[in-house]
């Protein structure tokens, strides 16, 4: 059963396309992630999926609920993390809570449970009668996060949610969408740069370019698209000589030997019978920054723009 | 509901942003200043004229009230600037909310934190005229400047609501309220009073609607001072200034009475006119609001 399903979905400003036929489904109760550098189109198609954007050409439909026809459904069906918060910081988060609390027509007593459920799962009390503006980072984002999840939306759309955060914050909200996740059957649609966030992923769209480049589960792209290697520092010549002796394929890299496996046993058997060429080695997973260099050809940096190889 | 609870959300952010406030209230600042330092001295006489001094503070009150019709609203709607270059609108756009529902929240919003801010400074001046001279406005006075008060600020409101459209950052929207900050006072005959302008740029002041205002609160707030006045006594005092001779002089020069193309504008064409403004600017703000489209 799909919750949301995009068919050829087609955005244009001025002379810029920045979706260009995008089509996937999403799964009810699943973790959905739609991953690819800045200016992929990433934003602009859950813009347009959270009916902030119109499209040009495409068919958008969210629980059933068509794009364009009958919009308020799909905003009651969403709720949606912003990059940025959205929040009003001169006002407390428990004022924020309760004005957002009026758009879905959620009564005193409903705003009271629901505060009472964020404060068991995030511990918002402790600053729930703060004023925004003296929030930290990661409690600012927790209030967003609360401010998202206020009228128990079906989908939670959460749109690069740790960018701009410290390495601990991020780490904390990661492990609420994971709690989110595992607790309620909630379809989570995330997008993001950070590679180590699609891991735990139930299905991933690679978008490059406005277009969908590869989509499977993380594991499944993995294996499909990247391969372990056995990195190999050579004392001298002569190694890479003997790899080209045996056949076996390999690149450069900062001088150091690349050699694709199959395996990891692979990996040991090379180094086992070369050892006598090389200061040391290490075998590397395959992980979800080469199945994007390989996909794409770029590299993913750490501020989400792309490094081409 | 959702209507009401975004205006008491703009209505909040308001008023606990202290500066936007204090901005908005700058230009009455200036003007109050200005009085104490410059204009009151032009209205001293030798003689001892009973209801001379209430009537020069009630000009100035009545100046003060359509300031305020004219800066809060302006200043309130920063908020709608700040939400979209923020982007905290768009937490609006995917809530279940009509576009013309949170965009008139603005609008309705600015009509009555500019109404209440002009009503407490009615209020104020009251007091103030009060412990002064004993003085307080009839009822039916008080009704009528609630009244002028009420379209004044729809007028104001719905302009600004319409120029603020088009601006897109919290910059230009600071630049416009320093520019009509600064106007204002001139615009509306406060700094210099309108009979030290020339004929010209009197007649282009007495067509925009900022002065038609600023004259509708001065006969309505002023009646009563004005009534209180022995004009014959002032005739006959030599060293009079000729514009505080007769009453028509008086209120010719301080902009009570406005004159268009030879024609004087009275209470009711004022109003008329000013109703006029309301609706063009109204209609114009509600094609916007019909436009307003994301991305």
């Amino acid at each position: 059963m799909h919750i949301i399903r995009v068919k050829d979905l087609r955005k244009k400003y001025e002379n810029v396309e920045a979706v260009k036929g995008v089509s996937f489904d999403v799964r009810n109760g699943t973790f959905f992630a739609l991953l690819g550098q800045n200016g992929a189109g990433k934003s602009t198609t859950i813009e347009i999926i959270a009916t902030l954007k119109s499209k040009n050409e495409g068919e958008v439909i969210v629980d059933g609920a068509v794009l364009g026809k009958d919009d308020d459904a799909i905003r009651k069906t969403l709720g949606v993390v912003f990059q940025y918060s959205v929040l009003d910081k001169e006002l407390t988060v428990r004022e924020n809570l309760a004005i957002r609390a009026g758009f879905y027509n959620m009564d005193k007593e409903r705003l009271r449970t629901r505060i009472e459920t964020f404060s068991s799962l995030m511990d918002i009390d402790a600053f729930i009668d703060r004023r925004v503006k003296t929030l930290s980072g990661g409690e600012r984002r927790k209030a967003d996060l609360a401010r998202a999840l206020l009228h128990s939306p079906k989908v939670l759309i959460l749109d690069e949610p740790t960018t701009g955060l410290d390495p601990k914050s991020r780490k904390d909200l990661w492990e609420l969408i994971q709690t989110i996740k595992t607790e309620t059957d909630m379809t989570i649609f995330l997008t993001t740069h950070y590679m180590e966030e699609v891991l735990d992923a139930d299905h991933v769209v690679i978008l490059d370019e406005g277009l969908v480049k590869a989509e499977d589960s993380a594991e499944n792209l993995r294996l499909k698209h990247a391969s372990d290697t056995l990195r190999i520092v050579p004392k001298d010549a002569r190694l890479s000589q003997a790899l080209k002796d045996e056949g076996i394929p390999f690149t450069w890299k900062n001088s150091i030997v690349m050699v694709p496996l199959k395996d990891a046993f692979e990996g040991l058997s090379i180094a086992t019978r070369h050892k006598a060429h090389f200061e040391s080695f290490e075998i590397v997973k395959a992980n979800m920054d080469d199945v994007f260099l390989n996909i794409t050809g770029k590299e993913l940096l750490e501020n989400g723009t792309e490094n081409p190889r | 509901m959702v209507l009401r609870t975004l205006v008491e959300r703009h209505l909040k952010l308001f008023v606990r942003d202290r500066w936007a406030v204090f901005f908005s209230l700058l230009s009455i600042l200036i003007v109050l200043m200005l009085f104490m330092l410059f204009l009151r001295e032009a209205f001293v006489l030798d003689a001892d004229i009973d209801g001379l001094d209430r009537l020069v503070h009630s000009w100035i009150i009545s100046g003060v009230l359509m300031l305020s019709t004219v800066t809060v609203p302006l200043g309130f709607l920063g908020i709608m600037i700040r939400d979209i270059d923020s982007g905290t609108i768009n937490d609006f756009l995917v809530a279940p909310i009509k576009r013309s529902h949170i965009v008139l929240s603005y609008l309705l919003a600015a009509l009555l934190i500019g109404t209440a801010f002009s009503t407490f400074n009615l209020v104020i001046g009251q007091l103030y005229m009060f412990i002064r001279f004993g003085f307080l406005l009839a009822p039916l006075s008080w009704l009528w400047t609630l009244l002028v008060i009420v379209l004044a600020t729809s007028l104001f409101a719905s302009l600004f609501f319409f120029i603020v459209t088009y601006v897109k950052t919290p910059n230009a929207h600071g630049t416009m309220q320093t520019l009509v900050g600064t106007l204002i006072g001139f615009l509306v005959g406060l700094y210099v009073p309108l009979g030290n302008l020339g004929n010209v740029i009197r007649n282009i002041l007495s067509a925009l609607p900022t002065l038609q205002v600023a004259s509708l609160f001065r006969i309505v707030y002023m009646a009563d001072p004005l009534k209180d006045i022995p004009w014959k006594t002032l005739e006959t005092i030599p060293g009079v200034p000729y514009f505080m001779r007769t009453r028509p002089a008086f209120e010719h020069f301080m902009g009570v009475e406005l004159e268009l193309f030879g024609q004087t504008l009275s209470l009711g064409v004022l109003i008329v006119v000013v109703f006029a403004w309301v609706c063009l600017f109204t209609a114009l703000s509600t094609l916007r609001i019909a436009r307003f489209k994301t991305g």
